[in-house]
């Protein structure tokens, strides 16, 4: 059975962003709200451009951070939650 | 609150940093409509072909570009302006159309919201339509815009509502306001008519008089005037964030200021926007250069544009006249 993790990670439609210094700023075009990104979520964003898997994202940033895959899995995968909830993002299963 | 705070971090790094995050593109000069305030001294440009704005949204986007304005002319004469936007889209940047708003149908502003632009910009002059329409040359324009509205708002597309105030409709604000909050579409109301950029005055003479003006500037001031979280010593802080491009390719810092700065058929956006001598030039200008302004008794309530004070008065470094009978006003009040 695949989970979260199998997931493609897509930007939503309705979406704007920009990296501006060593902040993406993250517009949504239906509330009309501006998000800040910095660090690891700032991080997470840039790593969906490369149409990475949810698991591959969770690997590079663990890696860049050199923290243990299964110490930052589960925060990694609320925050993209998050990202889905506040409909910054869609993830589709992989099949 | 959190939300202000955050656009304005937003635009606040990007002038510390100097990086030019929004650009108006004039898509071309056609119009169907002949506003007197107009400041387009003719109307017969079809604009940048297809391709070479396909590739400079590409540029933008690279050079961080974020907020792409559209604006014309009147833009939906354009035959690829759906193709413009989807690319725009695609490459994740914010849109932002200004328009007549009278060439629209249900169709087109379903495909408008299914492309989630960031704002639709349109302009009302009065609620009346022998005014407005005596403004736009156009019998009907009123009714047709006002249906294009609700169609918007129909498909929840986000509606900016501008109204120069001129001699001709100083009276009307009020009512366009209420049209504005009870629809909440935003409103923003300005005396600021300019001549047209061949130097042709003709539009002047719709500005509205001092002695007119001074009972409604306050009102119109605590509707639209911004409050700013920085103080910058420079004339305009948006120069170091934000330029236009007219239908020729050439590049100005601003759709108002009328100083050629490059062409994008010569160089690239980035050697045009961290190169150009002529936009060093505009951006190394500090207040305190403004010999004409340091020792003025209005300059507090000055909001002096450059580019206004090059068009009314020949000089980057000139007294923005116009701003500053508005800042004596204000000095009665502020």
């Amino acid at each position: 059975m695949c989970t979260e993790s199998c997931s493609d990670v897509f930007y939503s439609k309705n979406i704007a962003w920009i990296l501006l210094g060593d902040d993406v700023f993250v517009f949504d075009e239906i509330t009309d709200k501006v998000y800040l990104l910095k660090d690891i979520s700032k991080e997470f964003w840039l790593l969906i451009q490369e149409k990475k898997k949810l698991m591959d994202i969770i690997h590079q940033i663990a890696e860049s951070y050199n923290v243990d895959f299964i110490v930052i899995k589960n925060d990694i995968t609320k925050l993209a939650r998050k990202f889905v909830e506040n409909n910054l993002i869609v993830w589709s299963d992989a099949v | 609150m959190r939300q202000a705070l955050i656009k304005d971090y937003f635009y606040h790094q990007a002038y510390m940093k100097n990086v030019p995050v929004s650009v108006m593109i004039e898509l071309l000069t056609k119009c169907n409509l002949r506003c007197k305030h107009c400041y387009l001294p003719a109307h017969s440009n079809s604009g940048l072909g297809f391709d070479k704005l396909k590739s400079l949204l590409y540029e933008l986007r690279e050079a961080g570009v974020v907020n792409v304005s559209f604006t014309g002319g009147e833009i939906f004469l354009r035959q690829d302006l759906f193709e413009l936007i989807e690319i725009a889209r695609k490459l994740h940047m914010r849109v932002f159309l200004l328009s007549n708003g009278t060439l629209l149908n249900d169709k087109m502003a379903e495909r408008l919201s299914n492309l989630h632009i960031a704002e639709f910009s349109t302009t009302v002059f009065s609620l009346r339509e022998g005014i407005h329409d005596s403004i736009t040359g156009l019998k009907g324009s009123l009714e047709i815009l006002l249906n294009n509205l609700q169609l918007l708002k129909k498909h929840n597309i986000r509606v900016r509502v501008k109204t120069p105030l001129m001699n001709v409709n100083m009276h009307d604000y009020k009512e366009i306001k209420e049209l504005c909050d009870h629809n909440k579409f935003d409103f923003h109301v300005s005396p600021l008519i300019f001549s047209k950029t061949d130097g042709n005055e003709a539009p002047k003479q719709l500005r509205i008089a001092k002695e007119d003006l001074a009972p409604i500037l306050k009102e119109i001031d605590e509707q639209t005037r911004n409050k700013h979280l920085h103080e910058y010593d420079v004339p305009c802080a948006a120069l170091f964030y934000s330029f236009a491009i007219d239908c020729n390719g050439d590049v100005f810092p601003c759709n108002s200021f009328f100083y050629k700065v490059g062409n994008i058929f010569n160089d690239t956006i980035k050697n045009i926007w961290y190169e150009s001598e002529s936009l060093k030039f505009i951006k190394n200008i500090k207040n305190s250069d403004l010999k004409a302004c340091v020792n003025c008794e209005y300059k507090v309530q000055c909001d002096r544009c450059p580019g206004m004070a090059l068009l009314d008065n020949k000089s980057v470094f000139a007294c923005d006249t116009f701003a500053r009978s508005c800042a004596e006003i204000r000095s009665n009040y502020c």
